[in-house]
């Protein structure tokens, strides 16, 4: 290399229109840029070497927020917000009665986090900050296939909401309610981190499933492939490996590892239904969230639990399998079946 | 390290640390804010309050510290934003704020709250350069070269990562770090040239050459 473009290399790297490029690239600036280059056949290597070293140079020692102080911080930082949105000017000597209010609120960290993402806009014209914040939800009888911004594709089951953040941030954040199956785009670098209500998923790549669903009262984790990492509301934790699943039973009860049958806890997602001496009330609530339909009993439950098996089947033949055993008959309505004891 | 192509940014966006962020415009979302937006609040905590959290705990050791100061800069954000003007980058401003902050509590609390000293105080790695290089005896060059690096003062350390890393120009370096804006320009010339300098005696190329010929893609 010559000096010329040694020097070159040094003006580059003072001046700070070419910083502000290789940080914050505008349309304008690479259309000026692109044209600098082409004044002379040397400098594209050279202007390639200097984003080199601009973008390799970084903190040695990278410091990022504790999960919860993050979450704990943001929901003050609303709080304070709100406080101040209602009471306009008497913000002097109520600081610290919000902080105490902060702190009271930090219990509910998780549950709030996915309030504030999804949060309704008041205003039309914010179109642009929503798109920060995505969300996905289903409703009874859907299933939805996700593609994240990290390459990542998640299945979310019936009645369920996913929420994440578009781009990621140094963490792949998402929220869930309800069930999904992850297939984790691997990346050392940034951790992916699904927070179900009380249990949080954590792995750098990896296909998994998280169920948890608000009206019940398990939350359960199950992994198909590579390492995952969860911990539960009661600072308990457990590292997985495939075929192995954590359920958590309470808020504050601990994580418990077993294992589990794949297509019953994974089967969904490839239309596959697997009923394993499941109670009737529990077949006809998973019946109703996968149609979408509503189960009315006129003469009450019919006991006992079923078994079978059944892949990409209609729901009347599904009733058909399960009323034989149990000895019930059934009417479909549009979204409504009748359920009759024989 | 990722080597992307000088033309792919077709969209407008906004890298910071390597990852894109689509900023229409900044402007607008401050405007918002100032008027109350809640949503305009939640997109600036979420886009900085990272970066502020690992910026102050360069300048502090404790951690608390940092966060507690962080809070009160929000609350202050909320508070007075009736009498906030228009800013240029809010990043910029944001980083002036907690950096004084800091430093007036600093002050005020008689133990060694500082780094000071304090070797860890703005450090910088090179290992994205290192991550580049393929054979062993690269990785030892940019080993001495991030050691001289290191060697520098803080204030100079502290103004080059404003700059590469944060990608502040240097106006913003100068009212963060609370000096003349030649003075910012200054700091980031004197930091490359005595690393120069410094390598001289190691090396008869000069340590840009170096660094040069092992980030060549």
């Amino acid at each position: 290399m010559t000096n010329a473009s040694n020097d070159t290399f040094l003006d580059l790297l003072q001046n700070e229109h070419f910083i502000k490029w290789v940080t914050q690239p505008s349309p304008e600036s690479d259309h000026y840029w692109a044209r600098w280059i082409e004044q002379d056949p040397g400098r594209g290597r050279i202007v390639a070497k200097a984003k080199n070293v601009i973008q390799a140079t970084s903190y040695k020692h990278q410091y990022q927020m504790p999960e919860e102080t993050y979450g704990t911080l943001l929901t003050s930082v609303v709080a304070h917000h709100r406080h101040k949105h209602t009471n306009p000017g008497k913000e002097a000597n109520t600081k610290k009665v919000w902080l105490a209010a902060a702190a009271a609120l930090a219990i509910l960290v998780c549950a709030t986090l996915v309030l504030v993402y999804v949060l309704p806009t008041r205003n039309s014209d914010i179109a642009q900050l929503q798109r920060q914040h995505v969300v996905k939800e289903t409703l009874k009888g859907q299933k939805l296939r996700v593609k994240l911004p990290d390459g990542t594709r998640v299945i979310l089951n019936a009645e369920s909401k996913l929420t994440y953040e578009q781009p990621f941030g140094a963490k792949r954040n998402v929220f869930l309610t309800g069930e999904a199956f992850f297939d984790v785009t691997r990346d050392e670098q940034k951790p992916f981190l699904v927070h179900a209500s009380n249990i949080t998923t954590r792995v750098l790549g990896t296909s998994f499933n998280v169920r948890s669903y608000p009206e019940e009262v398990v939350e359960s984790v199950a992994v198909v492939t590579g390492k995952v990492e969860v911990s539960g509301g009661a600072g308990s934790a457990a590292t997985l490996l495939p075929a192995q699943q954590a359920i958590l039973r309470a808020p504050e009860s601990a994580i418990k590892v077993a294992n589990f049958h794949y297509d019953q806890v994974i089967g969904w997602k490839d239309g596959l239904m697997v009923f394993n001496n499941t109670p009737i009330a529990e077949v006809f609530e998973r019946l109703e969230q996968w149609y979408g339909v509503s189960f009315e009993l006129p003469n009450g439950m019919p006991e006992g639990a079923y078994t079978g098996r059944y892949q990409n089947a209609s729901l009347e033949k599904i009733l058909q399998g399960v009323g034989v055993t149990s000895r019930f008959a059934y009417k479909i309505e549009d979204k409504r079946v009748i359920i009759t004891k024989n | 390290m990722k080597v992307s192509s000088l033309y792919d940014y077709s969209e407008s966006s906004h890298l910071v640390n390597g990852e894109k962020i689509p900023i229409k415009d900044e402007s607008v979302i401050w405007k918002k804010f100032l008027h109350g937006d809640e949503e305009s609040l939640i997109y600036i905590y979420h886009h900085y309050a990272n970066h502020l959290y690992n910026y102050g705990c360069q300048l502090v050791r404790q951690k608390e510290l940092v966060t507690d100061t962080i809070q009160e800069l929000f609350f202050d954000l909320i508070d007075r934003r009736d009498r906030l003007s228009e800013v240029k980058s809010i990043k910029g401003y944001l980083f002036v704020s907690l950096r004084r902050r800091l430093l007036r509590q600093a002050k005020r609390e008689e133990r060694m709250w500082l780094q000071g000293e304090h070797e860890e105080m703005f450090e910088i790695s090179l290992a994205g350069l290192a991550m580049a290089s393929t054979s062993e005896d690269r990785s030892e060059d940019y080993a001495l070269l991030e050691k001289h690096l290191n060697e520098l003062p803080v204030q100079q350390k502290e103004a080059l990562l404003l700059y590469f890393y944060e990608g502040l120009s240097y106006a913003e370096i100068a009212e963060i770090m609370d000096i003349k804006v030649k003075s910012a320009r200054a700091l980031t010339y004197r930091a490359l040239e005595s690393l120069q300098k410094r390598l001289a005696p190691f090396k008869d190329t000069l340590v840009l050459l170096l660094l040069l010929r092992s980030a060549s893609l």
